[in-house]
C-alpha cells in the first residue's frame, strides 16, 4: 500500500483524476484501472482532494457512490469545507487497515479489490495521530461531527465522538450548556425535578 | 483553564483513576521520569524492605503504572516489543493550549412584558377597532376572560406571540393576532406608562366589583401571555439547540455512552433533547457509580440498572480513596503512568471512609446488588464487569447472590470488602465459567484462611479463560498458589501480594505448565524463603554464588541483551536515615546500559549507599554478613521457559 502514501497528504492542490477518462460508465471506477485507484472528492468550496480509493471505503457513504458508480469524476461533497475534508482524507490515511472498518471491507469484498487490506491493529503512532485530530476547538470539533455523521465512517467517529465526550466529561450541567452553545429548554420546575430525580449527581 | 478542565476526567472515563503511589516523596523524580519515557514496554518496581534476618527474600515485583491493574492485559503484556505503552505527552499539548473558542450565546429567550397589551387598550390614540376587544377581554365579560385565560387563550396567545415573532409567518391572522401584533409594534411603551393606563381603565369603572373585575382579568391575561411568551421561547431554545447540535439522536446516545454515569446525568440537565438522548438504555451500559465521598445508596443503582436494562455490560460501585494532592496536579495523562498501590490505598480508604458514612441517605448495603438478580436475572446475565470497592456492609452471601444473576461475566474485582474467598470463589466457578479476570482484595489483610484446595482444583476447571488473577490480601499457602498457577493455561498475570505463608516454593519446575505467564507479582510477601531462583527453579545451575554476590549491572545488560524487550525499573526505597533519593537515583548504572531504547533507573537500597560510602560497590558483595546486602539477580539463563515473564529478585544473605 505504498501508492497512497503521497496522496492525500499532499492533496491540497488541485488534482486531476488520471485513470477516470479511459473507464466505460458502466464498470466500477476502479476495476481494471491499472496503477493507482483513486478517486477525487470535492468540497463544498471547490477544493478538490485525491483519496486512495481503499481509503476513501472507510466512509459508508463514500462506499455507496463509489459502487453506484459516482466515483468517476470529483465526487462534490457540498457540506464538507476544505479544511474539514483535509483533515478527514488524512485520518482516512491513516486509518488504513484498522479493523473497525477493515474487517466490514473484508465481508463486502468483490473481486479482489481489498486484498492488500489486511487489517492491522492501530499503532501508537495512530493513536496519537487521533488524539491530535480530535485537538481542536470546540467548532472545529463539531465540524469534524458533522461530517463523520455524513460519511459514515466508523474510525472517524469513534474519535470524534470520544473526544465530544470527552469534553463534557465532568462539567456542570452550566458548563455543557456553554460548551456545546446549547440554551435551557426546561421550565423551572422540569429542571428542579431532573435534579432531583439525580440528586447524588449533583451533590 | 477551561479547557484544562475538560481534558482532566478522560481518566475516569476510561476508568482509571488517579493513584498515589504509598508516599510520593519516597520515589526519587528520576523514577518519575523514567516512568514516562515512551520506550517504555514492561517495567517492574522494586521494593525493598528486606529485614537484617538471615536467608530471607523478599520478592517485590511491581508491575509499572498499575495498568497491570486496570487497563486490559492485552494492551500491556502482550507482544511488549511491537507494542509500546502508548505514551501521552506530559505537557498539556496543543490541545490545552489552544483556546477554546465558544460560540457566542443564543440571544436570551424572548420575553415581552404583559403589560404591553393592557397599554395599547389605555391609549387614547389607540384604533377604535381594537379597544372593544380589549374590554371584552379584560373587563365586560370577565368570566369570559378568566376563561380564556385557563384555557383557550394561552395556546391562542402563545400563537399570537409566535406570529409576533416570526415576521410573514401570520397566515390568516386573528383578531387576537392583530391585537398583539398592533402592541408589539407599538416603540417606547415603557413599565410606568403600562402602569398609569392599567390605573386609568381600573379607575374609568363606575363600581368596585367591575374595578375588581379589570383588575383579575388584567392579571390573568397578564399571567397568560407570560406562559405563552415562555412556552414560545422554550419551543424556539429546543429548536436552537438541535439546530447547533451536530448529531442526530443515535450518535449523541453514542458520546453519552462513553461518559461516567455522573456526566451522563447532567448532560440530560442541560436540555430537553439530551435528556431524550440520556433515556436511551444504551447510556448505561457502563454504570460507573465509584466516588470519592459515598454519593450513591441501592435505589440510584436500582435506577440505573433498570435504565440500562438489557444493555448492562459493565458496573462499578464503591468508593475510592481521595487521589493525591500531588498527583493532581500533574497533567492528567500521566495518571496513566503513576504507579498505583491498591492495598495501601484500600486500607487509607477504609480508615477515612468512616466519619463520612454518617449519611444513610448514601450509603451502599448488602442489598445493593440485588437489582441484577431481579427479574429471574435479566439485568445481570449479560454482564461483563463487576468492580466493587470498599463497600462496608457488603457481604460474601451477597455477593454470591449476585454472581449467580452474572452468567456472562468477563471481570470481577473486589477490593476492601468482606468476603470469603473460598465461598466467593465457588460461586465464580459454579456461575461465572466465562471468567476471564479475576481481582479479589481482601480488606482483612491476610487473615482470611478459608481456601481449600479443592475448591482451587474446581476454579481452574471451572473457569478455564482465566488471563489475570489476583488474589491479594488472603491466606494462601504455596500448595494452592501452585495449583492455580499450574492449572490455568491462559494465565498471563498473577498476583499473590501481601499473601503471608508464601514461600515461593510453588514456583519450582513451573517452567512448562506456565508458558504464558508474563508477570508475577508477589508483593509484600514477607515469608518468601525459597530462593524460587534455585537449580530446580529459574536460575542457571552454577550461577548460584556469582549471582548472590554479583552487583547487579553486569546482569542487567546481560539481561538487556537476553531480553531487548524487556525495560526495567527498579527501585531500592531508603531508610528515611538516607534520604538522598535522588544523589542516588544518579548512580552511574543508566551508563552501563547501551540499549538505547531501553530505560533502566536504578535506585540503591540504604546498605548499599552505607557501604558505599566506605567501599567500591564492587566489593560490596564479598560477604560482609553483617550489613545486608542487596543484590540483583536477573535471571537471563533460564528464561526459554517462561518466555513472557520478568524477573526481579532482591536477595539478602
Amino acid at each position: 500500500m505504498s501508492s497512497g502514501d503521497s496522496g492525500p497528504s499532499s492533496s491540497k492542490q488541485l488534482v486531476q483524476q488520471p485513470a477516470a477518462a479511459g473507464r466505460s460508465p458502466n464498470q466500477p471506477p476502479l476495476l481494471g484501472a491499472g496503477g493507482r485507484k483513486v478517486i477525487v472528492l470535492k468540497s463544498g468550496d471547490e477544493e478538490e482532494f485525491e483519496v486512495d480509493l481503499l481509503d476513501a471505503m472507510q466512509s459508508r457513504t463514500l462506499r455507496r457512490a463509489i459502487e453506484d458508480g459516482c466515483g468517476d469524476g470529483p465526487m462534490p461533497l457540498p457540506n464538507l469545507t476544505g479544511p474539514v475534508l483535509a483533515k478527514v482524507v488524512e485520518l482516512f490515511r491513516r486509518h488504513r487497515g484498522d479493523p473497525r472498518w477493515a474487517d466490514e471491507l473484508q465481508e463486502t469484498e468483490k473481486e479482489g479489490m481489498f486484498k492488500d487490506y489486511a487489517p492491522q491493529k492501530p499503532t501508537a503512532e495512530v493513536k496519537g495521530f487521533d488524539r491530535e485530530f480530535v485537538s481542536v476547538d470546540r467548532d472545529a470539533l463539531f465540524d469534524l461531527l458533522r461530517a463523520a455523521n455524513f460519511l459514515e465512517a466508523p474510525g472517524l467517529l469513534d474519535v470524534t465522538c470520544d473526544a465530544a465526550a470527552d469534553a463534557v466529561m465532568n462539567m456542570t450541567v452550566e458548563e455543557v450548556r456553554e460548551y456545546f452553545g446549547l440554551v435551557n429548554d426546561y421550565t423551572p420546575e422540569e429542571e428542579a425535578a431532573l435534579r432531583k430525580q439525580h440528586e447524588w449527581a449533583f451533590q | 483553564m477551561g479547557l484544562s478542565m475538560h481534558r482532566e476526567p478522560r481518566r475516569t472515563r476510561s476508568g482509571i483513576r488517579p493513584w498515589a503511589p504509598r508516599s510520593a516523596l519516597s520515589f526519587p523524580s528520576r523514577f518519575a521520569t523514567s516512568l514516562f519515557l515512551p520506550q517504555i514496554s514492561y517495567a517492574v518496581l522494586l521494593r525493598s524492605n528486606v529485614s537484617r534476618s538471615t536467608s530471607v527474600m523478599v520478592l517485590h515485583v511491581i508491575p509499572l503504572c498499575r495498568s497491570t491493574y486496570r487497563l486490559p492485559i492485552g494492551c500491556f503484556y502482550r507482544a511488549p516489543a511491537q507494542e509500546p505503552i502508548p505514551v501521552l505527552p506530559l505537557s498539556s499539548g496543543p490541545s490545552t493550549s489552544s483556546p477554546t473558542r465558544l460560540r457566542p450565546r443564543p440571544p436570551p429567550p424572548f420575553a415581552f412584558p404583559p403589560s404591553l397589551l393592557l397599554f395599547c387598550h389605555t391609549r387614547p390614540s389607540s384604533q377604535a377597532t381594537s379597544t372593544p376587544a380589549m374590554e371584552a377581554l379584560v373587563s365586560k365579560r370577565p368570566c369570559c376572560a378568566s376563561e380564556a385565560a385557563r384555557s383557550p387563550a394561552a395556546p391562542a396567545a402563545a400563537a399570537a406571540a409566535e406570529v409576533a415573532m416570526v415576521p410573514g409567518a401570520s397566515g390568516n391572522p386573528k383578531p387576537t393576532d392583530q391585537l398583539l401584533e398592533a402592541l408589539l409594534g407599538e416603540p417606547g411603551c415603557s413599565s410606568a406608562e403600562v402602569e398609569i393606563s392599567v390605573e386609568r381603565l381600573v379607575e374609568s369603572r363606575v363600581c368596585d366589583s367591575e374595578k375588581d373585575r379589570a383588575i383579575d382579568g388584567t392579571v390573568r391575561l397578564g399571567e397568560a401571555l407570560l406562559a405563552a411568551a415562555k412556552r414560545c421561547a422554550r419551543r424556539l431554545a429546543t429548536r436552537h439547540n438541535s439546530a447547533s447540535w451536530p448529531l442526530p439522536p443515535d450518535l449523541t446516545i453514542k458520546v453519552f455512552s462513553m461518559l461516567d454515569t455522573q456526566s451522563v446525568c447532567h448532560a440530560a440537565a442541560t436540555c430537553s433533547m439530551f435528556n431524550k438522548c440520556a433515556n436511551d438504555p444504551l447510556c448505561y451500559a457502563n454504570v460507573d457509580l465509584t466516588s470519592v465521598v459515598p454519593k450513591v445508596n441501592n435505589a440510584v443503582v436500582c435506577t440505573m440498572v433498570q435504565r440500562a436494562g438489557q444493555n448492562l455490560r459493565s458496573l462499578k460501585l464503591g468508593i475510592w480513596p481521595s487521589p493525591n494532592a500531588s498527583l493532581s496536579m500533574e497533567p492528567s495523562r500521566s495518571s496513566y503512568y503513576t504507579l498505583r498501590n491498591p492495598i495501601d490505598a484500600a486500607l487509607i480508604s477504609w480508615n477515612e471512609k468512616k466519619p463520612r458514612q454518617g449519611k444513610e441517605s448514601s450509603v451502599l448495603t448488602r442489598s445493593c446488588l440485588l437489582c441484577l438478580s431481579m427479574d429471574g436475572g435479566a439485568a445481570g446475565s449479560l454482564l461483563r464487569t463487576l468492580h466493587l470497592y470498599n463497600i462496608d456492609k457488603m457481604d460474601s452471601a451477597a455477593l454470591c447472590t449476585a454472581l449467580s444473576a452474572c452468567q456472562s461475566l468477563l471481570d470481577l474485582e473486589v477490593v476492601g470488602i468482606h468476603i470469603e474467598l473460598r465461598q466467593t470463589l465457588e460461586s465464580v466457578y459454579t456461575h461465572c465459567h466465562l471468567i476471564e479476570r479475576l481481582f479479589l482484595e481482601s480488606s482483612r489483610n491476610g487473615r482470611d484462611d478459608s481456601l481449600k484446595s479443592a475448591t482451587c482444583f474446581d476454579l481452574v476447571h471451572s473457569c478455564p479463560n482465566l488471563s489475570f488473577l489476583a488474589l491479594r490480601g488472603f491466606k494462601l499457602h504455596d500448595q494452592k498458589a501452585r495449583i492455580l498457577v499450574k492449572g490455568f493455561r491462559k494465565l498471563k498475570l498473577v498476583d499473590f501480594s501481601t499473601s503471608y505463608p508464601i514461600t515461593g516454593s510453588f514456583l519450582r519446575n513451573l517452567g512448562g505448565c506456565a508458558s504464558v505467564l508474563e508477570v508475577l507479582v508477589l508483593r509484600d510477601c514477607l515469608h518468601l524463603k525459597e530462593d524460587i531462583s534455585n537449580k530446580d527453579g529459574l536460575a542457571a545451575e552454577e550461577d548460584w554464588y556469582r549471582r548472590c554476590y554479583n552487583i547487579s549491572n553486569l546482569l542487567i545488560a546481560q539481561l538487556m541483551e537476553e531480553r531487548p524487550d524487556m525495560c526495567l525499573v527498579a527501585d531500592f526505597p531508603t531508610d528515611e536515615r538516607f534520604a538522598d533519593v535522588d544523589q542516588m537515583a544518579d548512580s552511574d548504572v543508566n551508563s552501563e546500559i547501551s540499549v538505547p531504547s531501553q530505560v533502566i533507573s536504578l535506585t540503591s537500597d540504604s546498605s548499599l549507599l552505607s557501604s558505599s560510602d566506605s567501599s567500591d560497590t564492587s566489593d560490596q558483595g564479598s560477604g560482609n554478613d553483617d550489613t545486608p546486602e542487596i543484590t540483583f539477580a536477573a535471571f537471563v539463563d533460564n528464561l526459554d521457559d517462561m518466555d513472557f515473564l520478568a524477573w526481579i529478585v532482591i536477595l539478602n544473605h
